[in-house]
């Protein structure tokens, strides 16, 4: 029961949060100087169209009113407003867009835990050694890199002078056209997978490799500092230790022992990791041609589309909100100890 | 007169005096000790050495600004063009030299408006706890969920590209961070012994605030601010990159490279160039945040 409550309430938080992150990004978006509709009619139109394009957008009402017709919108239709770039709802971009973005994020995601728990680890147990100075500076690295520049970099290289992978794009055209991919669940991988789509799978995952990488090293630096300070803690307590002096061998000590307890508040940096994540596909999608919506948001700023990029603003948002009422529900039940009152 | 002179006062004093020498010798010790934290120092000093000289270094320094010689244009590097001539046929290397001197001031500016309002919300919602520390908390996560590239990116798009508008744009999703930090910070010393006895004599809430909880929480405070310095700078570059950042042709580290973008594959060393003083600086500030941070954490001291 008590338990319950304990979920209940955080999923009450999760919903005030999200709310919250809503107006943040209305307010932003109202920070616009001058008057919008100018921008959509230009500034020598008459007075009386600027007038009725004010009324049609609600603009001449009150902020708190258009606040509350923005919510309400918002919750019962789903309206995000409309697109200027491509003449039609944004909503109906966000629908097309999203799974691109979806599937590379999660992907990077992957590869960042399969490459970072193994290097704070190997940096916590030979702490103080060469590894664990190679492993800080590779981590640091990885947090003061601009991505486009290590993005651009690696696509001269690997894919340009190497050609070991496609230079960009998120499949290639003729693939999919001889081999039709049915939407099943609309992730174009994920569907030739479930499909046994071979060539469609492949030509995909050659093409995620360069972007997936660049995506992740900040978030591989991220998680792999969490891991090595939350190993280190562990491996100084006392079942540890003991499980050493009894004389078990040390890497099963490590991963059968020491790993599991530590990779819990590791947990915790991953809410933290899909930020960086999500920011950097505006940049990765940038410079690999990833028709997501990183890409959709960048491409809005030069169309002076504001609904376009403030809602890709919301929808990641919500998708950080999202992650974080996970985590918070995979720790609850991964750690008994977890003290139901300090939840936040 | 003779009882401002208190010899038990200047006792204490001096063994204060001696104490904190011990620390401050203890410190460099360990910074000694760390090559990583001393290479940060080393590439912050080089940096700041060279966004001071930035026009007597630089063999061109009119090429930071709109300075045309089309006949120099793509120059591979060399000696005489280190980094080699950019499109308009300017040099690079003076670029980015000078390109460091705009890095500085984003830095600071950043880092001074998420401290000025991030700080002041993060001790009075330790100090006071409550309500208030809820709300103040509840706002800061809410800033905090979204991705920080993106709400800077929306903020500047929204209000205009210029540099200006850049650096405001950065450091509204970055007050959270400080909020957090400085309220963690005020909730550790709050019951210490030194408060309460000043708060018995009867010391204002304001005063116990700036004078005795303040510089305490400072040391960690300024240690993140070197990786915000950092971060601030890798931002900006990323604004510039996409184009709402600093217009052209200010030599900005993330406009060269977005330039650069343009002629590569053959002109590589328009992007490489600008992007690599981008990394390496922010990577001088990471590496010191990083190695004074293990410095100063109690739970690491011997």
């Amino acid at each position: 029961m008590e338990k319950l409550f304990y979920l209940l309430r955080r999923l009450f938080y999760a919903l005030l949060v999200l709310l919250g992150v809503i107006t943040i990004v209305f307010f932003i978006s109202h920070l616009v100087p001058g008057d919008p509709t100018l921008a959509l009619v230009g500034p020598s139109a008459p007075q009386d169209i600027i007038d009725g394009m004010r009324a049609k957008f609600g603009l001449d009402k009150p902020l708190l009113v258009q606040y509350v017709y923005y919510l309400k919108n918002l919750i019962l239709h789903q309206d995000l407003g409309f697109s200027i770039q491509n003449q039609r709802p944004v909503a109906e971009d966000i629908r097309r867009y999203f799974p691109a973005t979806f599937e590379l994020v999660t992907v990077a995601m992957l590869f960042a835990v399969l490459i970072a728990v193994p290097v704070g680890v190997l940096s916590a147990v030979r702490r103080d050694r060469w590894e664990d100075h190679l492993s800080r500076l590779i981590a640091l690295s990885g947090i003061s890199m601009p991505v486009f520049w290590l993005g651009l970099l690696l696509q001269l290289l690997l894919a340009y002078h190497l050609r070991w992978t496609p230079l960009h794009g998120r499949v290639l055209l003729d693939v999919v056209t001889k081999h039709p991919v049915p939407s099943v669940t609309g992730l174009l991988t994920f569907d030739a997978l479930l499909t046994g789509n071979w060539a469609v799978l492949l030509d995909a995952i050659k093409h995620f490799i360069l972007p997936a990488i660049t995506l992740s090293y900040p978030s591989i630096a991220l998680i792999a500092r969490m891991t090595r300070s939350s190993m280190l803690e562990v491996m100084n307590l006392e079942y540890v230790r003991a499980a050493l002096a009894l004389g078990i061998p040390r890497w099963k000590v490590i991963f059968r022992h020491a790993l599991p307890n530590a990779i819990i508040p590791t947990l915790t940096i991953i809410g933290m990791a899909y930020s960086y994540l999500l920011g950097g596909t505006v940049l990765v999608e940038t410079i690999f041609d990833w028709p997501g919506l990183g890409l959709y948001a960048v491409n809005g700023i030069f169309a002076l589309d504001y609904p376009a990029i403030v809602s890709v603003t919301l929808i990641f948002g919500f998708f950080r909100v999202m992650i974080n009422l996970i985590v918070d529900f995979c720790y609850f039940f991964l750690d008994p100890r977890i003290t139901l009152e300090s939840g936040v | 007169m003779w009882k401002s002179f208190d010899p038990l006062d200047w006792r204490h004093k001096k063994i204060e005096y001696v104490y904190r020498l011990k620390e401050f010798r203890y410190t460099l010790r360990q910074i000694r000790r760390s090559p990583l934290t001393l290479t940060g120092i080393g590439i912050i000093a080089l940096f700041l050495l060279t966004a001071l000289f930035a026009p007597w270094i630089a063999p061109h320094p009119e090429d930071a600004s709109n300075a045309v010689h089309m006949e120099a244009g793509f120059k591979t590097p060399s000696l005489k063009h280190l980094f080699g001539t950019d499109d308009m046929g300017r040099d690079i290397f003076s670029r980015v030299i000078m390109g460091s001197r705009i890095s500085i001031m984003v830095g600071c500016v950043v880092v001074f408006i998420s401290f000025v309002i991030g700080v002041p919300l993060g001790l009075i919602a330790g100090y006071r706890g409550g309500r208030i520390s809820e709300l103040i908390m509840r706002i800061a996560d809410m800033f905090m969920s979204i991705p920080y590239l993106l709400m800077a990116l929306t903020v500047a798009a929204v209000l205009g590209p210029n540099l200006r508008n850049a650096m405001i744009a950065i450091s509204i999703p970055w007050w959270p961070i400080y909020a957090r930090l400085a309220r963690a910070q005020t909730l550790t010393v709050k019951n210490e012994l030194y408060i309460r006895s000043a708060k018995a004599i009867g010391a204002s809430s304001s005063r116990i605030l700036v004078r005795h909880i303040l510089p305490n929480c400072l040391p960690p405070l300024i240690v993140q601010s070197s990786i915000q310095f950092g971060q601030a700078i890798l931002t900006a570059a990323a604004l510039g990159f996409i184009g709402i950042g600093a217009p052209p042709p200010t030599p900005e580290w993330g406009l060269m490279v977005s330039v650069g973008r343009t002629y590569m594959p053959d002109r590589w060393w328009l992007t490489l160039f600008p992007g690599a003083a981008i990394f390496v600086t922010t990577l001088g500030f990471n590496l010191f945040g990083d190695g004074m941070r293990d410095v100063l954490d109690p739970r690491v001291r011997r």
